[in-house]
């Protein structure tokens, strides 16, 4: 039997049609990290938000580049976690600047539509880093912590 | 996704089941739109199937908050999941969007408070 990975790196192009794919990479990191179902809704969603962000953002409609995933079993300040890195090429763009959209207000009509994915991405995440270097492009580290579907909150 | 839409007079029933997420939200947006173009203003979303949304799905829902209560109706979801129920919740839209219950409890909300 083949043993379960323990990371998984996927590129592609930055397109929606691509999303499927990514989500599955993560999916499959978290069926062998035996993740449990909270940890697979939040990295799932956190990567379909950052993911996102970069097909819909990263680049010019007509000219879309490409978008890498790797995901990894791995230790952050010492934990168990679950460590996706997502590179793209695009214009310079930090995702964890953007200022976090004021919901709960009585102005239903005022509120804006957009902002609400970083926002989601970074609230279900344990860590997240962002870096540019002109010679490799964006790159945003989303980290959780493993919890496991055995209940050890490692 | 799927979606399947009944009349309920005074409202109109939009049962979803699935993935509300960037790849299946506008259809959800469409379905909305298509109602509220139509005049049917009270919409309940029935959300007992739902299993999973993104920004994309709540964009959709509070697109249909604003325009619905704009013509004089509202979108009122019912019957929300736990973790969907989180999202709402970590977004802020648990202040903003009203939740029921179930259906009935949705349902019955527009003949007293609509």
């Amino acid at each position: 039997m083949t043993p379960p990975r323990r990371s998984i790196a996927l590129r592609g192009p930055a397109r929606l049609e691509f999303l499927p794919s990514l989500l599955d990479a993560v999916s499959e990191l978290c069926d062998a990290a035996d993740a449990d179902p909270a940890m697979r809704h939040d990295l799932r969603l956190a990567v379909e938000e950052a993911c996102v962000n970069v097909i819909r953002h990263a680049y010019s409609e007509d000219d879309p580049g490409e978008i890498a995933l790797d995901v990894e079993l791995s230790a952050w300040e010492g934990r168990p976690a679950i460590r996706v890195d997502i590179h793209d090429r695009g214009r310079p763009f930090d995702p964890l600047r953007l200022a976090t959209p004021q919901a709960g207000t009585d102005d239903v009509q005022a509120l804006p539509l957009g902002g609400l994915g970083v926002h989601l991405m970074r609230q279900v995440t344990d860590a997240q880093t962002y870096s540019h270097a002109k010679a490799t492009g964006n790159h945003l580290t989303l980290v959780k912590f493993l919890a496991t579907r055995k209940g050890e909150t490692a | 996704m799927n979606i399947s839409i009944s009349q309920q007079d005074p409202v109109t029933l939009v049962a979803i089941s699935g993935s509300v997420d960037s790849l299946s939200a506008e259809k959800l947006t469409e379905a909305f739109t298509g109602e509220l173009n139509a005049g049917r203003v009270k919409l309940v979303a029935d959300f007992s199937a739902v299993s999973y949304t993104s920004s994309a799905g709540l964009r959709s829902l509070l697109g249909a908050v604003k325009d619905s209560r704009r013509l004089g109706g509202d979108l009122r979801i019912a019957a929300v999941q736990p973790d969907v129920l989180r999202v709402l919740s970590l977004s802020g839209f648990t202040s903003i969007i009203k939740i029921y219950d179930d259906v009935a409890a949705a349902a019955a909300s527009f003949g007293t408070a609509a």
